[in-house]
């Protein structure tokens, strides 16, 4: 029964992107298209669910899916009218494996036994982890046994948290027909193996396959992704969606600075999608979601010259799609979420625990050493990371040409300003607390290590590989 | 030279008296049904001196354990005056050796008395006689040895979900030698480049040579973090064979074990008597099966007010809450269904 719970957002999904790339999607691998598949018709599937839920129709398996068919037979009239889709049969036609080298073999194989055993440690075991069961768990048990996540005792665990977890555990509670916690955590470890999918493909757009593959490994080495991959929190699609976002939106740079602006399109169709799905599965996603838009309009603004009208019209168009996945639930879901966001970016939200510690440590001066001491013993000395931020470091300084032009600045400005909003949301929210006792940084730090681990490689891999 | 041969000879022949000398033998014994074996030195420890611990210890099953002291600075056994270590299965008396001074900066002052404590129960498990002793380069190889391979940063606790603490050496994060490493290595290979580079009569820019330095740098960054993966594959083996107890088990059986005690089996009790759309309220103590309560038993749903049902499981409901409530169906004692209302 877990089959129909992954093909039928992975077949929503096909015809989300199909309509989203329209005849570009040759631009895109099959294996990417079929990870971008999964991602988006997850997004889309929440989001269906979310308005059956507001529009008080009950959450039953009948319900779900007349709302899909729906929605699937609306997408395929178009790309039927249109007579276009994201896969061709040539394409799987043209895959092979030849041409593989020793070195690719061995790396697919470490990369493969990797999510194998995501996969098991995650689907072998029920739920363990607090959070997961006292939040989003008994949920998606709401979902499934009152079809409903509207229900007053629900609200105590929901709070004013974004919906993905919630309702895509609920969506396989109620495709199994039955409320297994073991098997409700697949999107996990398919999430994590799409943002590998999605790395090595966009890695090899521009390089050879082998430092393609080297590094795709090393984004499925992260031990605290790693583990996050088998469990049920919020962390790893938020990390996944996120992450995925940001290098489209830099591929779409990269690609409108090279002059190819058919290329660039869909790249950034993609991005904007991703970046509003993202805003349903975690709080931390408006802040970034926030970064992400700023950073793409200080690049068409240093790039104003290029901006012809095909070029506003596909800005539009992003935009129009970026707040059409997000909408629902901006505007349906929580204002108080971007509300509570900003209070804590700024800390006016009184809380007597963040008063408690904030006294504690003193003067301004001595919390802001704290909180610098904290994440650099955080980001450069515990396990979580491995070598990552010193690779950053290091491609700082040695790559500082290539680093500190465009395209990769931007990108740079992205992972920076990402860091940079914890160090103010910890530094004068009433999150602080929260850094002293360990609980939030490293999760909120999840979030921007994609972006940072392609931000190295794209710094290293042309001093190896002449482009 | 007759001189200098007979003073090596009477040192040699006095090493075994001034090694002894160097030691301080201690027993552990188990307290009647206590989980824990508890050391007594013949007197106190001077933790600056006697720097290492060699425990011998003869066991039938593997698992995680700690090693606790007490100090004159701090009489009680905490977790900040410990170290976490494997035990391996063995039917001897093994060598566990602990340079506790490098592992620990707590190890100060004079140590009273140790304690180890076995997470996976004290049974089938001997603690043999111990010592204190000034370490060696190879008992500290030895405590390195298994300091690394240790429970730190290897096997998943509570706070896993939240951050993952590195390896340690020596009481440092492994990364920290790994920076140290390639710093080393990237200056020598910059510095070898740079030679080159002067030597030349014709001199390419600076600006060429500086990202070739770079590549000696990103190389070696990226063979540790390579190294550090083979490190962390061990531990996701730890996690994996850990979870290898689930396989074959349906839900129900998964869930029995991922629980402690009977507590799961308490719960498909409260779930088979309480009806599925009752509320009911709970005395269950925390952390954190009083929240697991909540999660499994739904639908039936917590209510602090208004509930038919009382769940009871190793707590005493207050006695204003017993006037509403009697027993209705019991588990076992002290694990039991109230129902509102006298029987």
């Amino acid at each position: 029964m877990i089959i129909p719970v992954i093909a039928i957002p992975l077949l929503l999904g096909l015809l989300v992107l199909s309509a989203l790339l329209g005849d570009k999607a040759g631009e895109f691998s099959i294996t990417e298209k079929v990870a971008l598949s999964l991602m988006l018709g997850l997004g889309t599937l929440t989001i269906l669910m979310f308005l059956l839920g507001k529009a008080g129709i009950f959450l039953s398996l009948t319900s779900i899916l007349a709302a899909v068919v729906l929605l699937s037979a609306t997408l395929a009239l178009f790309l039927g009218l249109k007579r276009t889709f994201c896969l061709t049969v040539t394409e799987f036609k043209l895959l092979n494996l030849k041409g593989f080298s020793k070195l690719d073999w061995l790396l697919l194989t470490l990369i493969a036994l990797k999510i194998l055993l995501i996969l098991f440690s995650a689907l072998v075991k029920p739920v363990v982890d607090v959070d997961a069961f006292q939040q989003y768990s008994i949920v998606a048990k709401g979902v499934f046994y009152d079809g409903s996540f509207t229900i007053p005792y629900l609200q105590q665990f929901i709070g004013d948290k974004p919906l993905l977890p919630f309702l895509t555990q609920g969506w396989a509670m109620v495709g199994l027909g039955s409320d297994n916690d073991a098997l409700i955590k697949i999107f996990s470890p398919l999430l994590f193996t799409c943002w590998l999918a999605i790395f090595f493909s966009s890695l090899r757009r521009y390089y050879p396959r082998t430092p393609s593959l080297f590094f795709t490994f090393l984004a499925g080495t992260f031990p605290f992704i790693v583990y996050h991959a088998t469990t049920a929190y919020a962390d790893i699609p938020v990390t996944v969606y996120y992450g995925t976002a940001t290098i489209y939106l830099f591929l779409f740079m990269k690609e409108f600075i090279l002059g190819n602006k058919t290329k660039a399109g869909p790249l950034l169709l993609v991005a904007a999608s991703l970046l509003g799905i993202s805003i349903w599965a975690k709080k931390a996603a408006l802040v970034l979601a926030g970064i992400n838009l700023v950073i793409l309009g200080i690049f068409l603004l240093f790039n104003r010259l290029q901006l012809d009208r095909p070029t506003w019209k596909l800005i539009s168009g992003a935009l129009l799609i970026f707040l059409l996945f997000a909408g629902p639930w901006l505007v349906l879901g929580q204002f108080i979420t971007i509300a509570n966001v900003i209070t804590s970016l700024f800390g006016s939200t009184p809380n007597p625990a963040g008063a408690t510690a904030t006294a504690a440590i003193g003067q301004p001066g001595n919390k802001a050493e704290m909180i610098l001491a904290i994440f650099s013993r955080k980001l450069f000395l515990y396990a979580d990371w491995h070598l990552l931020w010193a690779l950053v470091v290091a491609s700082l300084v040695f790559f500082y040409r290539r680093v500190f032009s465009q395209p990769l600045v931007f990108l740079l400005m992205i992972v920076g300003l990402d860091l940079l909003s914890l160090f103010v949301q910890f530094g004068s929210g009433a999150t602080f607390v929260l850094l002293l006792d360990g609980t939030l940084l490293d999760r909120l730090a999840m979030n921007s290590v994609p972006a940072a681990l392609f931000f190295c490689a794209e710094a290293i891999l042309p001093v190896f590989f002449r482009q | 030279m007759r001189k200098t041969v007979i003073a090596l000879l009477i040192t040699l022949a006095c090493s075994p008296l001034v090694h002894a000398l160097d030691q301080i033998n201690i027993s552990f014994t188990r307290p009647q049904n206590a989980p824990y074996f508890v050391g007594q030195p013949e007197f106190n420890i001077d933790a600056e001196e006697f720097n290492t611990v060699i425990l011998k210890i003869k066991s039938n099953k593997s698992g995680a354990a700690r090693l606790f002291w007490a100090t004159n600075f701090d009489p009680q056994m905490n977790q900040p005056k410990s170290v976490w270590f494997f035990i391996d299965k063995s039917n001897d008396f093994k060598e566990y050796a602990f340079n506790l001074r490098s592992q620990n900066g707590y190890w100060a002052g004079y140590v009273g008395q140790l304690l180890v404590y076995p997470e996976n129960g004290p049974e089938r498990l001997e603690v043999g006689p111990t010592q204190a002793m000034v370490g060696n380069l190879g008992t500290n190889i030895s405590s390195g040895w298994r300091e690394f391979w240790g429970p730190r940063g290897r096997l998943v606790i509570g706070s896993t979900i939240n951050t993952m603490a590195s390896v340690n050496l020596f009481g440092r994060p492994i990364t920290v030698y790994l920076y140290w490493l390639i710093v080393l290595s990237g200056l020598g290979y910059g510095g070898y480049l740079t030679n080159k580079w002067l030597a030349q009569k014709k001199r390419e820019p600076f600006s060429l040579l500086w990202p070739r330095i770079g590549q000696g740098f990103a190389v070696t960054i990226l063979v540790c973090w390579c190294l550090l993966e083979a490190s962390n594959t061990f531990n996701l083996w730890q996690i994996v064979k850990q979870d290898t107890r689930f396989v074959g088990k349906n839900i129900e059986g998964k869930r029995v074990l991922a629980n402690t005690g009977d507590f799961y089996n308490f719960i498909l009790f409260c779930q088979k008597h309480i009806p599925m759309n009752a509320q009911f309220d709970q005395r269950i103590p925390p952390i954190y099966n009083d929240i697991k309560s909540i999660y499994y038993l739904y639908p039936r749903k917590l209510s602090t007010t208004e509930a038919e049902y009382l769940v009871v499981y190793d707590q005493q409901p207050e006695a204003n809450i017993l006037k509403k409530y009697a027993p209705w169906q019991t588990f076992r004692q002290g694990a039991l269904i109230l129902k509102r209302g006298k029987s």
